[in-house]
C-alpha cells in the first residue's frame, strides 16, 4: 500500500466528518441569511417555545379548601418567588387609577385614564381595561395592591436607581450585590466551591442584573434558551477555576472559567425539568414577557426546585406618546400574569408561587408637552398568587396636592419592608437572616402576606450562615445570635479535636461577621470544621483552609 | 508620574510578540501573523504612533447613495430599507476583520453617545450617526459633544425633538449630564437638569419623513435659565460652553475612566486616569493626545493586564478572522459577515442599537451561562464561515510560520496555540488540543513519521484545531 494510497483514502474519510460539520453550518447560514432581524429571533428558538401548545393529558386537580390550602403553603421549602422587572420606569397612576381624584384628571388633561375606561378595583381605584385579565385575580383574591412603594431621596437616573431597587442599598450607598444574591449566598455558604444542583435563582435574559449577585458573584442563572442551552452544554468539560496568581489577567480567566463550569452544571437539571414541564394555557403572541413566564412556567412545572425567578418586561420609560405605548405594555403584562397562574394552577402549584412585580421609579404626576410622563418617584407594586389569601391594598395611594420640591409625590411605602416581608413571611427567612440580607433592620409591612408559620426558613435552625472571603482579606463567618447569652466559635480538625478557639464570651443577639487571618492564627492548610456554640445548641460547618 | 510613563523594553520586560499583539488587540481587533512580525521591528512607541496615525488618516467611509434618502424614498421599495442599513453594518464588521482599529474607536463612541436604529429608524439618521462617529472618535471630545446634541439620531432618541420652549422634555439634558459628561449626579443636581432641557430648546427634526434637523428659534425658550447657580440666557452653544468650562476636570476625568475601562482593564488606576485627565483637559478635550500616552506607557503593557480584558461579542466573533488576517478576506461571503452581526446580536451586542442610553455594560455583563454556551456554539460557525477552500494554503502557510516543525503535531498544536490565546496553551488542554489538531488521522501515520503538514488534510486538522481553542475560556480574554 503506498503511501499516497492511504492518503487519498484518508482525505475521504476527514472529508466526510467535515461535511457533516458543513451541513450544519450551512443550514444556519441559510436560515439567517434569508430572515430578517424579527424572524431570526423567532427562529432562534425563544419566540417559539411560548406559542406552541403541547397535547399532553392534562391531570385534574381538586381545587383545594382553605384549610387544605394553608396546609399546601405551610411548607416553605416548595415556595417560589416570581419577580416581574417592569423596565423603564412604570406610570402607576395610569396603571392603579385614582379614578374619583380630580387633581389626578386636572393635572393630566390628555393621558388620563378616564373612570368609563377602568374596570373597579375599590369605589376609589380601578385598573384600566386594558388591563382587564386580572379582573378575575382580584376578585379571586389572588391580588394584592401596595400603593406608593418607594425610597426617600429619590435617584431619577434608570441605572442608579435599578441598582438601588436591586441591591436594596440606601439612596447615597453603593451596594455591588442584589439582595436576592445575599438570600441565596446566606443560604449556601459554599456556594462557589460546593455549588448546589440546581440553580437557586433563574433569570431569563441576555443582560444581567445586580438581583443576583452575591459578594462572590453572580448567585444564579441566566438563560434565553434551555434547550438549547442544554445541547451546548452537554458537549463540554470542566476546568479549574482557581487563579494561579493574584494578576488581573488570573482573575479574569478564573472568573470565565467558573461560568464555564457553571454552565455544565446546571443542564442536566434544566433540562430534565424544562421536558417534564409542559405549558397547558395558550400565552399572549409576540410577547417577549410570555415567552419568559412560559418557559419559567415550564420550569416550575417540571420541579426544578429553583427559588427564585425574574423576568423583564421593557419599555416603560413613556416620555412620549404615553397614550399608545402604556397601555399596550400593561395588557401584556396583565395577559401574561393570567396566562401563567392559570398555566401553574392547573397542576396545582398555584399555591406555591408568589409573583410581584417592580420598577425602578415611578413617573412624574404631570403629564410633559410630549404626552408622556417623566422620571418621577413612587409607585404601586402589584403583587399575585394565592398565597396572599385576599386581595386588598396596602399602605396608603400617593397625595397629588401636597407634593415634594420636585413636584413628586412623596412616597409611603419603604421597597425595603416589602423585601422584608417576601423574605420573611413567603421565603420563611428568619428575621436574623433578613437583617443580613437587608443591610440593617428593615421592618416588614404587615398586610400583604399571612405571616409565615413556624419561623423557620430556607436555612432551617441553622444560626451559622457561612464564611467567604473576607473583603480586606482573610476568612469571614457569618452568624446570628437569636438570643443573647454565652457563644463560642471554635475551629477543629476533622476528627473533632478543637484546633483553635475564635472566640468565647458573651453576646449580644443580632447579626456578626467575626473575620480571622489563618497566617496570624498559625492554622495549617486543610480540611477543618468551625462550630458556633450558642443558646445551648451547636452548629458545625466545613472549610477548606488553604 | 511613573505609570504613564513611556514602555522602555528590557530584559525582564521584553519587546516580544505577545505585546504586540497586546496593543493590537486592545487598540483594534487583534493583529495578523504578518503584523506582529512587522510590530516587531518597530520600538512600542513607533508602534503606537504608526496606529494612532493611521486611525487620524483613515477617511471616513463614503458616504452609500441612500445617505440622504427620505421616508419617501423608501415608500416604493421598503425591503431595501432593511437591506441599505444591515449593508452599514456589514462595511463596519469588515473593517473589524479587517484590522482597522478606527472601528473599534467607533464601536467605544457608539456605546457612549448611544442611540437605538430600533428607536429612530431612519437610514439618513442612521449614516448622520455613523458619520458623526467616524468623523470625531479621534477629534475633540468637545465638538463631539455639541454635534451629537444636535444629531439627528439623538434627537429623536432621547426626545430632543419633544423639548420646545413651552413644553420642555428633560431626556436628553438628564443623559448629557448623567452618562454623556459627568457621571451620575456628578457636579450637578436635580434642578439643573430641566434648566439645561430649556437651553437645548429650538432643535427639531421630522422623524417621521426622516427628513434633516434644523433650528427654529420659535421653539427656543428665549428666557434665563440657572444652571450650576448661574443664571443667563443660555442658548445651546453657551450651554456647552458652560458644561466644558464649569466642569472641565469633571469631564476630563469621567471620560478618561471610561476610556481607560475600555481599552485596558475594568478596575481604573486612579494615578494613570487622573494623568490622561490632565491631557484630555490641558489640550482642550483632543483625544488622540490621551490614546497616544495611554497606549504608550509602562503601565499599559505590565504582564497582569496581558490577556485580562473581555471579549466583546464583535470582538470574539471577528478575531478568529482577525488573527487569521488572509489576504483575501473579501472571499469571505457578505451572507457570513451579515451572520456576524446576527450573532453578536444573539450574544447581546447588536451593533447601532445597544439596549438602552447607557450601553452595553460590558465586561462581565457579555458572559454568563447562557452566552458562553453561545459562544461556543458560534465559534464553530464562525470558522464554517472561513471554511473557503481559496483560504487552504494560507492555513497552512500559517501554521509553518507559526512552528518549528513541519511534522510534529505536538510543536504545530501549540505554535497555532500560542497565536491564537496570545498566550502559551496550558499543560492541561495539550493532550486534548493535539487530539483535535490529528482530527480523527489514526496514529500510525503520526507514529511511522508519514504525516507532514503539506498533507491535503492539513488545513481542515487547522481548523478542527480551531473549533476547540476558540471555545476555551483563554479565548474569551484579549
Amino acid at each position: 500500500m503506498s503511501h499516497d494510497h492511504n492518503h487519498d483514502k484518508m482525505h475521504k474519510k476527514v472529508q466526510e466528518r467535515m461535511g457533516s460539520k458543513i451541513d450544519h453550518g450551512a443550514l444556519h447560514t441559510r436560515e439567517h441569511q434569508e430572515s430578517s432581524r424579527r424572524n431570526f429571533m423567532k427562529n432562534s428558538g425563544l419566540f417559539a417555545v411560548g406559542s406552541v401548545m403541547l397535547g399532553a393529558t392534562g391531570v385534574n386537580i381538586l381545587n383545594p379548601t382553605a384549610e387544605m390550602m394553608s396546609m399546601l403553603t405551610s411548607d416553605c421549602g416548595d415556595r417560589i418567588l416570581v419577580l416581574i422587572r417592569l423596565d423603564g420606569g412604570n406610570d402607576g397612576l395610569n396603571t392603579v387609577v385614582p379614578i374619583t381624584n380630580d387633581e389626578y384628571y386636572n393635572i393630566r388633561p390628555n393621558i388620563a385614564v378616564t373612570p368609563a375606561n377602568c374596570w373597579k378595583l375599590s369605589n376609589s381605584f380601578g385598573m384600566p381595561k386594558t388591563m382587564t385579565d386580572l379582573e378575575s385575580m382580584w376578585g379571586d383574591g389572588k391580588m394584592k395592591v401596595v400603593h406608593n412603594v418607594g425610597y426617600p431621596e429619590q435617584n431619577y437616573s434608570h441605572f442608579r436607581s435599578s441598582d438601588i431597587w436591586a441591591s436594596s442599598s440606601d439612596s447615597e450607598t453603593v451596594v455591588n450585590s442584589g439582595w436576592i444574591g445575599r438570600m441565596i449566598e446566606s443560604n449556601y455558604e459554599a456556594f462557589q466551591n460546593a455549588p448546589p444542583t440546581v440553580p437557586p435563582a433563574l433569570e431569563i435574559g441576555v443582560q444581567t442584573n445586580l438581583l443576583f449577585r452575591g459578594s462572590q458573584g453572580a448567585m444564579a442563572l441566566s438563560v434565553s434558551n434551555p434547550t438549547e442551552f442544554y445541547q451546548i452544554a452537554s458537549t463540554g468539560q470542566l476546568y479549574n477555576p482557581t487563579p494561579a496568581d493574584n494578576s488581573e489577567h488570573e482573575k479574569e480567566l478564573s472568573f470565565m472559567r467558573t461560568v464555564a463550569n457553571s454552565a455544565y452544571r446546571y443542564s442536566e437539571s434544566i433540562k430534565e425539568a424544562y421536558t417534564t414541564g409542559r405549558n397547558k394555557v395558550q400565552y399572549p403572541e409576540d410577547s417577549y414577557l410570555a415567552e419568559q413566564m412560559s418557559i419559567i412556567a415550564r420550569l416550575i412545572k417540571g420541579k426544578l426546585g429553583t427559588k427564585v425567578y425574574m423576568v423583564s418586561i421593557g419599555g416603560f420609560d413613556t416620555h412620549a406618546n404615553q397614550l399608545n405605548d402604556h397601555p399596550r405594555l400593561v395588557t401584556q403584562l396583565s395577559k401574561c400574569v393570567k396566562a401563567f397562574f392559570e398555566d401553574i394552577s392547573e397542576a396545582g402549584l398555584g399555591p406555591n408561587v408568589l409573583a410581584m412585580t417592580f420598577s425602578e421609579f415611578g413617573r412624574t404626576i404631570f403629564e410633559n408637552g410630549s404626552e408622556g410622563t417623566d422620571h418621577g418617584t413612587a409607585a404601586p407594586v402589584l403583587m399575585f398568587g394565592e398565597g396572599l389569601q385576599g386581595n386588598g391594598f396596602v399602605g396608603t395611594p400617593p397625595d397629588l396636592v401636597n407634593v415634594d420640591q420636585y413636584g413628586d409625590p412623596l412616597f409611603n411605602v419603604d421597597f425595603r419592608s416589602v423585601y422584608a416581608t417576601v423574605l420573611q413571611d413567603w421565603l420563611c427567612v428568619p428575621s436574623s437572616t433578613t437583617e443580613f440580607v437587608l443591610g440593617n433592620a428593615i421592618q416588614k409591612k404587615t398586610g400583604i402576606l399571612p405571616p409565615s408559620s413556624p419561623n423557620t426558613g430556607l436555612n432551617g435552625d441553622d444560626a451559622l450562615l457561612g464564611h467567604n472571603p473576607g473583603i480586606n482579606g482573610g476568612i469571614d463567618i457569618k452568624y446570628s445570635i437569636t438570643a443573647k447569652g454565652p457563644t463560642k466559635i471554635l475551629l477543629m480538625n476533622q476528627a473533632g479535636s478543637l484546633v483553635r478557639t475564635f472566640y468565647d464570651g458573651f453576646s449580644e443577639s443580632g447579626s456578626f461577621i467575626f473575620n480571622f487571618n489563618p497566617g496570624a492564627y498559625l492554622i495549617q492548610p486543610g480540611n477543618y470544621v468551625y462550630q458556633l456554640q450558642t443558646g445551648g445548641r451547636v452548629y458545625s460547618r466545613k472549610i477548606k483552609i488553604q | 508620574m511613573a505609570a504613564l510613563d513611556p514602555f522602555v523594553p528590557s530584559t525582564s520586560k521584553p519587546w516580544n510578540a505577545q505585546k504586540v499583539q497586546h496593543l493590537y488587540q486592545r487598540i483594534g481587533f487583534g493583529a495578523s501573523l504578518s503584523e506582529v512580525q512587522a510590530g516587531l521591528t518597530k520600538t512600542p512607541s513607533q508602534l503606537v504612533d504608526q496606529l494612532v496615525n493611521a486611525i487620524i488618516a483613515d477617511p471616513i467611509p463614503a458616504k452609500p447613495f441612500w445617505a440622504e434618502y427620505t421616508a419617501e424614498d423608501y415608500q416604493t421599495n421598503p425591503d431595501s430599507q432593511y437591506q441599505h442599513s444591515i449593508s452599514l453594518r456589514r462595511d463596519w464588521i469588515k473593517d473589524m476583520i479587517n484590522g482597522k482599529p478606527k472601528a473599534k474607536l467607533a464601536l467605544f463612541w457608539s456605546n457612549h453617545f448611544v442611540t437605538s436604529q430600533n428607536v429612530y429608524g431612519c437610514n439618513r439618521y442612521l449614516w448622520d450617526y455613523y458619520e458623526l462617529l467616524n468623523k470625531n472618535c479621534i477629534g475633540n471630545f468637545r465638538t463631539f459633544t455639541k454635534e451629537i446634541s444636535k444629531n439627528s439620531a439623538m434627537l429623536v432618541y432621547l426626545n430632543g425633538n419633544q423639548n420646545i420652549a413651552d413644553e420642555p422634555n428633560e431626556n436628553y439634558a438628564r443623559e448629557l449630564l448623567e452618562l454623556f459628561t459627568l457621571g451620575e449626579g456628578n457636579g450637578y443636581t436635580q434642578f439643573d437638569v430641566p434648566e439645561v432641557a430649556r437651553a437645548l430648546t429650538g432643535w427639531r427634526v421630522s422623524q417621521y419623513e426622516c427628513l434633516n434637523p434644523y433650528f427654529d428659534i420659535d421653539y427656543f425658550d428665549n428666557k434665563p435659565k440657572t444652571i450650576f447657580g448661574k443664571t443667563a440666557n443660555y442658548t445651546f452653544d453657551t450651554l456647552h460652553d458652560l458644561i466644558f468650562t464649569e466642569k472641565a476636570d469633571l469631564i476630563a476625568k469621567y471620560i478618561c475612566t471610561k476610556l481607560y475601562k475600555f481599552f485596558l482593564y475594568q478596575t481604573p488606576n486612579e494615578t494613570v486616569v487622573n494623568g490622561l485627565a490632565d491631557i484630555l483637559k490641558g489640550t482642550n478635550f483632543e483625544l488622540a493626545p490621551v490614546l497616544r500616552k495611554l497606549f504608550k506607557s509602562e503601565h499599559f503593557f505590565e504582564q497582569r493586564f496581558i490577556n485580562a480584558a473581555i471579549k466583546s461579542p464583535l470582538s470574539q466573533i471577528t478575531s478568529t478572522a482577525r488573527y487569521l488576517g488572509f489576504t483575501n478576506s473579501s472571499v469571505i461571503q457578505e451572507d457570513y459577515i451579515n451572520y456576524y452581526f446576527y450573532m453578536a446580536y444573539e450574544l447581546g451586542q447588536a451593533l447601532l442599537d445597544p439596549p438602552n442610553v447607557a450601553g452595553w455594560p460590558g465586561y462581565h455583563a457579555w458572559i454568563n451561562e447562557s452566552t458562553l454556551a453561545a459562544r461556543w456554539n458560534f465559534s464553530g460557525s464562525v470558522i464554517y464561515t472561513l471554511s473557503d477552500e481559496a483560504f487552504n494554503e494560507q492555513y497552512r502557510n500559517l501554521a509553518i510560520a507559526l512552528s518549528t516543525s513541519t511534522t510534529d503535531p505536538l510543536l504545530i498544536t501549540q505554535g497555532i496555540a500560542k497565536h491564537f490565546l496570545n498566550s502559551d496553551l496550558r499543560p492541561e488542554h495539550i493532550d486534548v488540543a493535539v487530539q483535535y489538531f490529528k482530527a480523527g488521522i489514526p496514529q500510525n501515520y503520526f507514529d511511522d513519521g508519514s504525516w507532514n503538514i503539506y498533507w491535503n488534510e492539513a488545513p481542515y486538522q487547522i481548523r478542527n484545531l480551531l473549533f476547540y481553542l476558540t471555545r476555551l475560556p483563554e479565548f474569551q480574554l484579549t
